[in-house]
């Protein structure tokens, strides 16, 4: 296992995840819930999760190997399968009920609307892979001896832990942005008020 | 003098349910003739080759049962010989029928000491009851558990009551092709995940708990009993899908045909989960007759939406409806009566004619039941779309729901006058009580809020279930804790869900979703300014960070333990 190997190894299906987050939380404002502007604190949020995605993507390294390795295009086709399927929505549903929980006065769901090129990359992406396992035959380079049953099923249950942990950070993360929100801004802007500038 | 006659009409009436409830019980604990307890007989042959492990499918040809159904019959008849179990079964379908009646006349509505007797009667006169009595049938404990089930749920939302709900709905489950239609109103309308986990996760239980009985995989067994329903005869059944079906030669279309009738039926409860509970339960009773095949004990469950109809005939303002409705409620009623059965043709003592007769009686009856249900299935639709208005028990203008009847401070489910929208005593959802917070559709946001949740939550759910469901038929065993099951060929799955090497190496990744989740979803604005927001806030954010933190450190803990702290650094 090289430096880095891991992260690079989910490295299109995590930037996946980001740009499919949007989307689906979007979609789900858009049929569940109100659309609201990408105005407001929100945007700070994203600029935070992205600056995280470039800041791990420089400490481990960028090479060619998510793009053109059968390996690791099959298993970024399998991550896409696992987290899109569980981890994304569960997080949206746990976010949507702390916000219900705890905001009581104005629960909803919401969603800025996405760019065109978030919402191109959410299809891309798969559609990339799927066409890279099928030519490079990801099957084969795969780890299994037991099948597909091994390769897709099981993978399901190899990030149980992860799924917890999803869940914690986001409930945790989403309600200290709600408790301390105001408390780190208000205290951000009177360092900025109070610096020599 | 209309008095005395009502009174000497229920008088007789009480005699004739008195001798039918009598003469019921008394052939299911005195038999002398092979009908007597005789569905009951057949039960208890199946249940004792289920557990002694004997193949039951393929193998005995009444057990059209599925394999959950077993466990539940052993409590009653599986650890004793016939004789003990008939009268166990006899004073539990008793007790039901009991529970039933006063469930019955509690939400009924009745008023007046004449109408609350016409309504105890209403279960006990029947051929249905009699029949279910004198078969050792089901039909009386499943509509009495399904209708305390769902209305514990529609109206409850504690864990307790959830617990308790979901478990009469569960049990009412020993007969699916009676309870299945009706339980996507347990599914729906209480509009919040925990029943719905409870029920699937407590049938699947008790499927993995027959199984082990067996020596065939549940897999197997659940493909035993659907080709039981080769061994059914379905000519001694009246008009069904199911026999509709068979006599066109279709009868391999019948699981489609009936997973599309599901199907259909979950669409319609759930675009109506706001409407009176009671004209869903109408609605989805008559499903359940008319989709498979049912012999005439299982026209109990007629009684749900016979009262439907009596809460119609009683509350609506509309002369016409009214009118409609009373001379419906009276037809279901008046052929819930009598059943004229072709078998008596067999004992010589009845002629060629009473099978027209029976013919016609039962086309009367499939009519009335259509009539009926298109009926419901209308007032559910004014009731949906804000038409219907009743003047229930004085609240003027407020719809018939679900949380119409909400249970009073003596338990008793007296009639609240509304002021307020409808979901408002469906839910808990105060804030949305306002009526401030609607999108145009009129949908509340509550309610919007909570259909997404379960979305979110109800995916990864499903997902999961169906990764283990493959991995059991590739393994073809039940219980995979211990079996190999990752790609590498060295990890069971219970090490495969503990993998917590694998999960160090992740945590990057982990935040990253985190972060991108709580960005894509959070609502722009974010902070609150109400005290006790702040505090719950800060609790909840303090206690699942220290959780978050505690997990990675004992991932870390674990790999440092068995491969050194150097290998947990490196991933």
């Amino acid at each position: 296992m090289s430096y880095g190997s891991h992260w690079r190894f989910h490295w299109l299906s995590t930037l996946w995840f980001g740009l499919a987050a949007s989307v689906a939380a979007w979609a789900g404002a858009r049929l569940f819930g109100r659309s609201l502007p990408s105005a407001g604190s929100g945007k700070a949020l994203v600029v935070a999760a992205w600056s995280y995605f470039v800041a791990l993507t420089i400490v481990f390294g960028v090479s060619v190997e998510p793009f053109v390795d059968p390996r690791f295009i099959g298993h970024q086709a399998r991550e896409i399968l696992t987290h899109g399927l569980v981890t994304l929505p569960l997080g949206l549903g746990l976010l949507a009920i702390v916000e219900g929980a705890v905001a009581r006065s104005d629960p909803r769901l919401s969603g800025p609307r996405p760019s065109p090129v978030r919402i191109a990359g959410v299809f891309a992406i798969p559609i990339f892979l799927a066409i890279g396992v099928l030519a490079a035959d990801a099957m084969a380079a795969g780890q299994t001896e037991g099948g597909l049953a091994a390769m897709v099923a099981a993978h399901f249950f190899e990030h149980v832990l992860d799924y917890v942990l999803v869940g914690l950070l986001v409930v945790g993360g989403h309600a200290f942005r709600l408790g301390y929100g105001s408390f780190v801004v208000a205290r951000w802007a009177g360092h900025r008020a109070a610096s020599p500038s | 003098m209309a008095r005395r006659s009502w009174a000497f009409v229920v008088a007789v009436a009480g005699v004739i349910a008195a001798l039918r409830v009598g003469f019921g019980v008394r052939r299911l604990l005195f038999p002398t003739h092979e009908y007597d307890g005789g569905d009951l007989v057949l039960r208890w042959r199946e249940v004792q080759a289920w557990f002694e492990g004997a193949a039951v499918y393929g193998t005995i040809g009444s057990a059209d049962y599925p394999p959950a159904s077993y466990p539940m019959f052993w409590p009653f008849i599986g650890w004793t010989d016939i004789a003990v179990g008939r009268w166990i079964w006899a004073a539990a379908t008793l007790v039901s029928l009991a529970l039933l009646v006063r469930l019955l006349v509690r939400e009924s509505g009745a008023v007046g000491r004449p109408l609350r007797l016409a309504v105890v009667l209403l279960p006990l006169i029947g051929y249905a009851t009699h029949s279910t009595l004198a078969n050792g049938q089901v039909g009386i404990l499943v509509v009495a558990a399904l209708l305390g089930g769902v209305l514990i749920l529609v109206r409850s939302n504690g864990a307790g009551s959830d617990l308790v709900g979901s478990s009469l709905v569960v049990a009412s489950l020993v007969k699916p092709t009676l309870s299945v239609p009706l339980v996507w109103v347990a599914f729906l309308v209480p509009k919040r995940l925990r029943p719905a986990a409870l029920i699937v996760s407590g049938y699947v239980g008790l499927t993995l708990l027959a199984s082990s009985f067996q020596q065939t995989g549940p897999v197997d067994l659940v493909r035993g009993w659907l080709g039981q329903s080769d061994m059914v005869n379905l000519g001694a059944t009246r008009f069904n899908l199911q026999s509709s079906l068979a006599s066109g030669g279709g009868e391999h279309l019948f699981l489609p045909a009936v997973l599309a009738v599901c199907a259909i039926t979950g669409w319609w409860v759930y675009r109506h989960r706001n409407v009176d509970v009671w004209l869903l339960l109408g609605v989805t009773s008559f499903v359940a007759l008319l989709w498979s095949y049912h012999r005439p004990f299982d026209d109990v469950i007629v009684l749900l939406p016979t009262l439907a109809m009596l809460r119609v005939a009683m509350h609506a303002p509309d002369g016409g409806r009214r009118n409609v409705a009373i001379v419906l409620a009276s037809g279901l009623a008046l052929l819930a009566i009598e059943h004229p059965q072709t078998r008596l043709m067999a004992h010589g003592l009845l002629t060629t004619s009473i099978e027209a007769l029976v013919h016609a009686m039962d086309n009367i009856r499939v009519a009335v039941w259509l009539a009926a249900a298109a009926f419901l299935i209308r007032e559910a639709h004014l009731e949906a779309t804000g038409t219907l208005m009743t003047d229930r028990a004085g609240g003027a203008g407020a719809p018939i729901t679900a949380g119409s009847f909400a249970p009073d401070a003596r338990g008793s489910a007296a009639p609240v006058s509304h002021d307020r929208p409808s979901w408002v005593t469906h839910g808990q959802d105060t804030r949305v009580a306002e009526g401030t917070d609607t999108t145009t559709a009129g949908v509340p946001a509550g309610d919007r809020r909570r259909a997404w949740i379960a979305l979110c939550l109800t995916v990864p759910l499903g997902v999961l279930i169906g990764a283990y469901v493959w991995l059991v038929i590739d393994h073809g065993e039940t219980w995979l804790w211990n079996v190999v099951v990752h790609e590498s060929g060295r990890y069971t799955l219970g090490q495969t869900m503990l993998y917590f090497r694998h999960f160090l190496r992740e945590i990057p990744t982990v935040v990253a979703m985190a972060l991108f989740v709580i960005a894509a979803g959070a609502p722009p604005g974010g902070a609150l300014d109400r005290a006790s927001e702040l505090r719950r806030s800060r609790v909840l954010a303090v206690a699942a960070l220290t959780l978050a933190l505690l997990l990675a450190a004992f991932s870390f803990a674990v790999v440092a333990v068995g491969s050194g702290p150097g290998e947990a650094v490196r991933n």
